[in-house]
């Protein structure tokens, strides 16, 4: 039976295009210091017609999956709340253009922004507990879009993106803490998708949920442990980002289980511990499942002052809702193996889009939800897919056929 | 706790996020929105507010509540509960 396990490679695709906050603040005649300042979002990633939450799955796992890993992975988890299918898991689609082989496990499970640290208790424990054969890995994608909200006052924290990352007994980036971790269940109904078009709820309501959640699951974590601990017992902490902005608010509220802290010094904390986190996800905009693993990625890939064995302490909340709160150690190559991702390069190289631009794209991704037969254009967007696709070897979306979602490479 | 008590905690969380506030400025009547508080300060002062009264407010109730004095009007209708 193993005893170590956690994340031995991570990638992250953010899509191919990037809508820039001040734009859309223009557009709307919305003060850009709230959304830049206190919300913590420099630009969203966008879809274009031709991709969907397969294919940003695919395009963020494959180019980090060696024919060895194909061969080793047993599980593959696809973390959603974006699903295509009422019936048919989007993990059989990605385990065919992935090239898994058939004898390995597939599944897509639900747990709004929760799903992904879902996906990882549940992979770590099927590796560390010898349900899959000795050496098997498993493979974890979050992937997620937002639905359609133009005009809407929480129009900005919209986004997408997909996160895939390797579990196996050789945790290279990120070791978990096995057993170190606080659950929080309360259902509550703050945000929901209740039908294939709409997203709706109560931020208000979901953040409260989201501190409540966090207050408990930590209370779980520090009674586990068992022993008095100082805030300094994490290097570094992540904290669920539906927005950047929320990591502040959160880290403000973590501490008080801590101490009596005064305002300037919960703000300098946070700045050290948590801020370098949130570098990407402030240009990716709500990545929903993904985000947690994103912001890993990220304070692995920017931190200096991190070494191997740093403990990092992870929250994690989903609508709905669950929460938990676990820790893990930097891995022996984590700095190479999130660097490796070359995400800064992937931000880098999306077009930047107008707000007509991706006002088009979000109208003709709802146009096609639920409709039998559709073919998404391939023009416009600043010729995106002859710069970017063809040739390159993307996943895309071909279209519907009679209810058949029909998929290829670029 | 009184009403009384239960309104000097949510002042108190009130004038933290809101810079330049006093509790003697705070007129109850009002919303924290038109006292200055962003939306991610209203989930923080309630959070906070509601750790340190130690009690729980259902999420439907949170997103009926108009301004101050009935989310203090809240919170003590739970505590009393709570404790009764």
């Amino acid at each position: 039976m193993s005893t170590r396990v956690g994340i031995e490679k991570i990638r992250v695709y953010p899509s191919s295009m990037a809508l820039p906050m001040p734009a859309l603040c223009a557009a709307r005649g919305h003060d850009p210091s709230d959304i830049a300042d206190v919300m913590m979002i420099d630009e969203r990633s966008v879809n274009p017609p031709w991709e969907d939450p397969i294919t940003l799955a695919v395009n963020a796992a494959l180019p980090m999956l060696t024919e060895e890993d194909k061969e080793s992975i047993e599980l593959l988890i696809v973390a959603s709340e974006s699903g295509v299918d009422q019936e048919k898991p989007m993990s059989t689609w990605v385990q065919r253009y992935l090239g898994l082989t058939p004898k390995c496990r597939n599944v897509e499970i639900k747990h709004a922004c929760y799903g992904g640290t879902a996906g990882l208790m549940l992979a770590a424990g099927s590796i560390a507990s010898g349900v899959t054969r000795r050496g098997a890995k498993a493979l974890v994608v979050c992937s997620d879009q937002s639905r359609m909200h133009l005009y809407k006052p929480w129009e900005y924290v919209k986004g997408c993106g997909a996160a895939a990352f390797v579990v196996s007994s050789d945790p290279k980036l990120f070791e978990l803490e096995l057993g170190k971790s606080g659950v929080h269940t309360n259902e509550v109904s703050d945000l929901t998708r209740p039908t294939s078009r709409v997203e709706t709820g109560n931020s208000e309501v979901s953040l409260v949920s989201y501190i409540d959640g966090l207050n408990c699951a930590l209370e779980n974590y520090l009674e586990r442990l068992g022993e008095p601990i100082t805030y300094d017992y994490f290097k570094k902490n992540i904290y669920h980002a539906p927005f950047g902005g929320m990591t502040l608010r959160a880290t403000r509220m973590a501490l008080k289980q801590f101490g009596s802290f005064k305002r300037s010094e919960a703000d300098a904390i946070w700045a050290e511990k948590t801020k370098p986190s949130i570098a990407y996800v402030r240009r990716m905009g709500g990545t929903y499942a993904g985000s947690q693993f994103i912001q890993l990625t990220t304070l692995l890939d920017r931190s200096d002052d991190l070494a191997p064995g740093d403990r990092i302490g992870m929250f994690s909340y989903g609508s709905g809702s669950c929460a938990e709160w676990y820790s893990g150690l930097v891995g022996r190559d984590a700095k190479a193996v999130a660097q490796a991702a070359g995400l800064q390069d992937l931000l880098d190289q999306r077009y930047v889009c107008s707000v007509r631009e991706y006002e088009d794209a979000e109208r003709e991704r709802t146009a096609y939800i639920d409709c039998g037969e559709f073919r998404p254009s391939t023009d416009g967007f600043g010729d995106l897919y002859e710069k970017q696709y063809r040739g390159k070897g993307r996943l895309v979306f071909r279209g519907i056929d009679e209810h058949y979602r029909k998929y290829d490479w670029s | 706790m009184t009403r009384d008590e239960i309104m000097v905690v949510v002042k108190k969380h009130l004038c933290e996020a809101v810079e330049g506030l006093t509790p003697e400025a705070i007129d109850p009547a009002k919303s924290m929105k038109d006292l200055g508080a962003n939306s991610l300060d209203i989930v923080e002062i309630v959070s906070s507010s509601m750790r340190e009264i130690k009690v729980k407010i259902p999420r439907s109730e949170l997103a009926k509540l108009t301004n101050l004095d009935a989310l203090v009007d809240l919170l003590h209708t739970t505590a009393a509960g709570k404790s009764a």
